[in-house]
């Protein structure tokens, strides 16, 4: 059973290592990105999404990790479905990298991505109290 | 065309260094090794910018390293290795601020990674304001250009001394952004951190307001005359009330409203004080009458707002509309300690020029065949070589180590008065050896380290007379007799000597001067005519 420091400290991680950097290349976009450059920014979103000492990291895998070690700690948690919706619907994109679809619905996906980390931030929030 | 600015970027990844690379051709990463342009770690950090001879213009700085323990800085309130990991960007922010003060830092952290409230606590201690609110570009492009500025600015300007340090640099801009404001300030410091003097001389000269600036002192004046005095009188409206007076509200119409120590304001007054803020009008004592006003109200106080509120002084509704977002802490001088080779360089030059130095520097320069108005100037244990154009004050190294270590809870003003004490005994001491028939040759002299030690240990008195009693009673007053141009200018001078101590004795209460010298506290207004005849202005006596 995770006491509730434990539970801040695993959302941090993946405030950090998810909600930042899925959302990083799709912040550093120039307003009015083309078709291949803004294919380029979902593709690192999802499948680099943490690159660091330790190498190369997808979203998938750090929400896979995540899901690994946090159980079933926060299901009690109004916040917690929400979130995981939240995260879902980003990584559904994967689907479409490489297809026209994607840069189409680019609104919609900046917004799926962009949402993840106040996803993770509300149920850390509700948490924390 | 310029070069580019070169850009350190400290970062266990590589998001950052990829994004600037592609995104920001203005700016040049440094090359940290062959294959990398950014240190890795803290570590890699430290010792690149100790041993490198590249330039660096700024460092862009992560917060959270993902990197083995050995290579982690020590982060004693990390309480478990993953905290250690995550708040690693502050360990390094110490390192370079202590070693690199001099050096822009643009922390590169977000909202969405972190414990905001606990990052916010540490980087505002720090005094550091470029945590970015989220990560896009032209926030980070923002943030650069800020700092690349900052650093580029002078370190003295109109008397004020910015220095190098960047957390107080990046105070200049805050300040001069809310100048243009409408929005009251809250000027927080301890005492001699330059309050009022930036108040005047910085944020109402940029706050466009061509109305005057006046200060109000709230711990010089009697409280049941306060509001009087910030808000006008009508003729009879009190006891005294001879004529109609103006407030300095009405007075500084189209300008600006400092008013200092405004943690001793009376609990009814802020009432009054909270209507006018909200109203934009006042009425004088005494009258229903209500006067349209349109001043900048700057309010400074030596103590935390916040804290007066909790403890029932200072009402949270004013507090509030005082906007506490408008709040800047002047940190003191122990916090600016890179800057102290600066500050002690400079207050030393002016020092030189001060009227009680200026004849015997003149006469000094005279005798070793300089210039006569070449300035006096401090050379610390580590300065190379430099091209000397007047007098050099030698600093010894320990004497120097005890500057680096003392508190300064006086702050700028107290390390003024030391350097000025300093540079006149040193002057005045080789004048009288010249005078006695002495031959100096040299325009280097050495700073007597037991004069700093007795500056620093015991304030003025001690070391401006030998005499132990000024050390242990409170009445006994050490006066430096300077010749005078008759037995009045003499006399006059004693008695400014005697009152400037007294009113360091006294924290700068005339009431508490009055009840010393006349036996009334109500007698301040006496006190106070004295010194105007004196010449010395509450003002200046603050500011020394």
């Amino acid at each position: 059973m995770m006491n509730k420091a434990e539970q801040i400290e695993l959302l941090d991680d993946l405030l950090h290592d998810l909600g930042k950097y899925i959302a990083f290349p799709l912040n550093m976009l120039p307003s009015e990105p083309d078709g291949p450059m803004f294919q380029d920014a979902v593709e690192h979103a999802l499948n680099q999404t943490r690159v660091g000492a330790q190498g190369s990291q997808s979203a998938k895998s750090i929400w896979a990790n995540f899901l690994n070690e946090a159980g079933n700690a926060f299901d009690k948690n109004d916040c917690w479905q929400p979130m995981h919706d939240a995260v879902e619907a980003a990584l559904a994109w994967g689907a479409h990298l490489g297809k026209p679809t994607l840069f189409i619905s680019r609104k919609q996906v900046t917004d799926d991505i962009k949402a993840v980390s106040a996803a993770i931030r509300r149920l850390r929030d509700q948490i924390n109290g | 065309m310029a070069e580019k600015p070169r850009l350190f970027l400290v970062d266990d990844g590589v998001h950052y260094a990829n994004t600037i690379a592609q995104h920001m051709p203005e700016y040049e990463l440094v090359q940290v090794t062959a294959d990398r342009s950014r240190a890795a770690d803290g570590i890699e950090a430290i010792d690149y910018l100790n041993t490198s001879q590249q330039h660096v213009d700024l460092v862009l700085l992560d917060m959270r390293f993902d990197v083995s323990e050995d290579r982690l800085l020590p982060l004693p309130e990390a309480t478990s290795l993953r905290r250690q990991r995550r708040y690693q960007g502050i360990a390094i922010l110490r390192r370079l601020k202590a070693e690199f003060g001099h050096l822009p830092v643009v922390v590169l952290t977000s909202l969405a990674d972190l414990s905001v409230a606990e990052i916010a606590v540490e980087l505002q201690s720090l005094s550091l304001t470029y945590m970015l609110n989220g990560d896009d570009l032209d926030s980070l492009r923002i943030r650069i250009h800020e700092a690349l500025v900052d650093a580029e600015r002078l370190p003295e300007e109109n008397g004020i001394f910015w220095g190098r340090d960047q957390a107080f640099r990046a105070l200049r801009r805050r300040m001069a952004i809310l100048a243009r404001g409408r929005l009251p300030i809250v000027l927080e410091g301890e005492t001699g951190t330059g309050k009022s003097y930036l108040a005047e001389h910085y944020i109402h000269e940029r706050s466009g307001r061509t109305g005057r600036f006046v200060t109000v002192d709230l711990s010089t004046l009697p409280s049941n005359l306060i509001s009087a005095h910030l808000f006008g009188a009508v003729k009879g409206a009190y006891t005294g009330a001879v004529s109609d007076r103006k407030g300095v509200f009405e007075i500084a119409a189209g300008g600006t409203v400092f008013i200092d120590e405004i943690q001793n304001i009376p609990l009814e007054t802020q009432k009054q004080l909270l209507t006018v803020l909200q109203n934009q009008v006042v009425q004088p004592l005494g009258s229903n009458r209500d006067i349209p006003v349109d001043v900048k109200v700057i309010v400074a106080s030596n103590e935390d707002l916040g804290s007066a509120v909790r403890d029932g002084r200072f009402r949270s509704d004013l507090y509030m509309r005082l906007s506490p977002a408008t709040r800047v802490v002047l940190p003191p001088l122990r916090d600016r300690v890179s800057d102290l080779p600066f500050l002690a360089r400079r207050l030393t030059e002016r020092a030189g020029f001060e009227p009680d130095v200026f004849p015997f520097r003149v006469q000094l320069n005279r005798s070793l065949g300089l210039p006569e108005d070449s300035p006096v100037q401090l050379s610390l244990p580590d300065d190379k070589a430099a091209k000397e154009a007047g007098i050099r004050l030698v600093l010894p190294a320990p004497s120097w180590r005890r500057l680096q270590r003392h508190k300064w809870s006086g702050n700028i003003r107290e390390l003024s008065m030391v350097l000025h004490n300093l540079v006149t005994f040193s002057i005045v001491g080789a004048v009288d050896a010249l005078e006695s028939g002495l031959s100096l040759s040299s325009r280097r002299l050495q700073v007597d380290s037991g004069l700093v030690n007795q500056l620093l240990a015991g304030g003025l008195e001690p070391a401006l007379s030998d005499d132990k009693a000024a050390k242990r009673d409170p009445d006994v007053f050490a006066i430096k007799l300077k010749p005078g141009q008759s037995l009045n200018a003499v006399s006059v001078d004693i008695e400014r000597q005697y009152f400037e101590q007294l009113f360091d004795q006294t924290n700068g209460s005339l009431d508490a001067m009055a009840d010393r010298l006349l036996g009334d506290p109500a007698r301040s207004r006496a006190i106070r005519l004295r010194l105007n005849q004196l010449g010395l202005s509450l003002r200046d006596l603050r500011r020394r």
